[in-house]
Parts: structure tokens; sequence; C-alpha cells
């Protein structure tokens, strides 16, 4: 570094600024990378949003009909399927003072991975005592 | 290398990475400032269209929590400037159907013009009960 190129007056300083230049462009290139990631993963958003919506729209007819209350499963699943959208898969859980153990209602067994989940719980009342139904809702 | 050839040369060199630079960043600036105003605009469309579908839910709910048909008649009957100011959805065109209830497995009711681009939609649907029967009430903004 201590070679002078072409014995000019400005010495090495020129390799100094080229780098601080550098290390400016890779910051800044880095800060529109990131900048980027966020305005672009607006996206997904109405996707996310409507399928939070749906899970507790259909929890909501469910209830307001009645279905839930009847506490029985192929009641709950018949109704659901019949509600639910063919894009989605739903896991329901449905516990209470009503029962010591919790209703699983699923239209697949596992939860998916590495995708988004929606979820939400409602409070609703069964054999005259309180229950919560909680439910997972994602896309096939 | 003479000094002067030295100096040119880094000049029309520096120049040259500049005009690249400045290129680059008014490229850079127009791109994201579209980007932003769109992504703005997609924003407001989305909070629009949530507040309006659950105004639509709220207005035509019976008491017994069923979609009532009178409301539902009344509203769909409305014109199409009246429903717009009524859920307050500004200056953008709008398409709501419901559809199932008792009568009809399909359309049920509808206003409004369909968008005859897919650009700038936004679509929601909300499940709800109409006549006691399972229903859905789609709505779509577009611009």
């Amino acid at each position: 570094m201590k070679t002078r190129f072409y014995h000019l007056n400005y010495g090495n300083k020129a390799f100094f600024l080229a780098l601080d230049v550098a290390l400016a462009v890779i910051v800044a290139v880095g800060l529109l990378v990131i900048a980027n990631y966020y305005v672009g993963s607006s996206e997904n958003k109405l996707a996310e949003l409507q399928m939070i919506r749906t899970g507790s729209d259909i929890i909501t007819v469910l209830d307001n009909k009645g279905v839930l209350d009847s506490l029985d499963e192929e009641t709950i699943k018949d109704e659901l399927s019949s509600l639910l959208p063919p894009y989605y898969n739903i896991r329901i859980q449905l516990y209470g003072a009503f029962s010591s153990e919790t209703i699983i209602i699923e239209t697949e067994s596992e939860l998916a991975e590495g995708k988004f989940i929606g979820s939400g719980k409602r409070f609703f009342r069964a054999n005259g005592e309180n229950g919560i139904v909680k439910y997972q809702i994602w896309s096939k | 290398m003479s000094k002067a050839q030295a100096i040119s040369t880094d000049l029309f060199f520096a120049v040259a990475v500049f005009m690249v630079l400045v290129g680059g960043i008014i490229f850079i600036w127009d791109f994201y400032s579209l980007r932003l105003s769109e992504d703005s605009e997609y924003n407001e469309m989305l909070v629009i269209s949530f507040q309006a579908t659950d105004l639509l839910a709220k207005k035509m709910l019976g008491e017994d929590r069923n979609l009532s048909t009178a409301k539902v008649g009344s509203f769909f009957n409305q014109s199409y400037d009246e429903v717009r100011g009524e859920l307050n959805i500004r200056n953008y065109d709008f398409y709501i159907s419901l559809e199932g209830g008792a009568n009809s497995s399909g359309l049920a009711a509808s206003k409004g013009k369909k968008s005859s681009n897919s650009e700038n939609v936004i679509s929601l649907r909300r499940y709800t009960t109409y006549q006691n029967e399972n229903s859905v009430l789609s709505f779509e903004l577009w611009k």
C-alpha cells in the first residue's frame, strides 16, 4: 500500500476513498434489498387476512346455527365440509366445562409446515356451560 | 504515462462512474416511488374492503343472526351511488353479490360493476347464513 502510483500528489488517499465508496455502495444496496423485501411482503397480506376472516366466519356460522352446541363430531364435520372453501384445511378444537376432553375436528390431520396458519378463538355455550372453540386454518 | 494523461483518464473514469451511479439512483428512486405509491393504494383498498364487508354484513343482519330478507332486498334496491356513499368507498368501483339462500343455490342478489381487468382488484368473501341456508357474500373493489 505504500507504493505511490503515477507519483501523484494524492498518494494513496484515492485507494481509501474508493474503498469508502465501495463500502457505502454495499451498505446502500443492502438497505435497498431489505426495503424491497418489506415492500414486496405486503402482497400476501390479503390472502392471509382473508383466510383468518374465513375461519372466523365459518365458526360464527357454526355457532349461530347451533351446530357447535351439538358437540357431535359428525354433525360439525358435515356442516364444516359444506361451508369450507375447497382450497383450505381447517382444524377445530372445542373445549370447556361441558367435557373433560377436547373435541378435535379436522380436515387434515397434519398442520402445514412452512405455510401461514390463521387462527382464532370464539366463546360459545353448550349444555348450559361455557366453552371455547379454537380454529386453525391454512391453504392446501 | 504522463501526469496529464493520468489525471484525464482518472477524470473520465470518475465521470463515467458518477453518471452510472446517478442513473442508478434516479432509476431506483423512480422504481421505489412507484412501488410505494402502489403499495399505499393497495393498502387503502384493503382497509376499505374489510371495512365495507364488515359494514355490509352488519347492515343486512337480522335479529335471528341470519341475513334479513327485507334488509337484503332494500340494500340491493339502492342505486350504485347510494351504495357507494353508504359504504364510504370513495372513488373506487365495486361489485357485491350474495349467493345461496332458500330459493336458489346460485346468485340471490347483486349490485355494481365487475372489474374488466385483473389489476388493482381486491376480492373478499364473507360466509354467512341467508334464509337459514349457508350463503356467501362477495365483495370486489377495483379501480
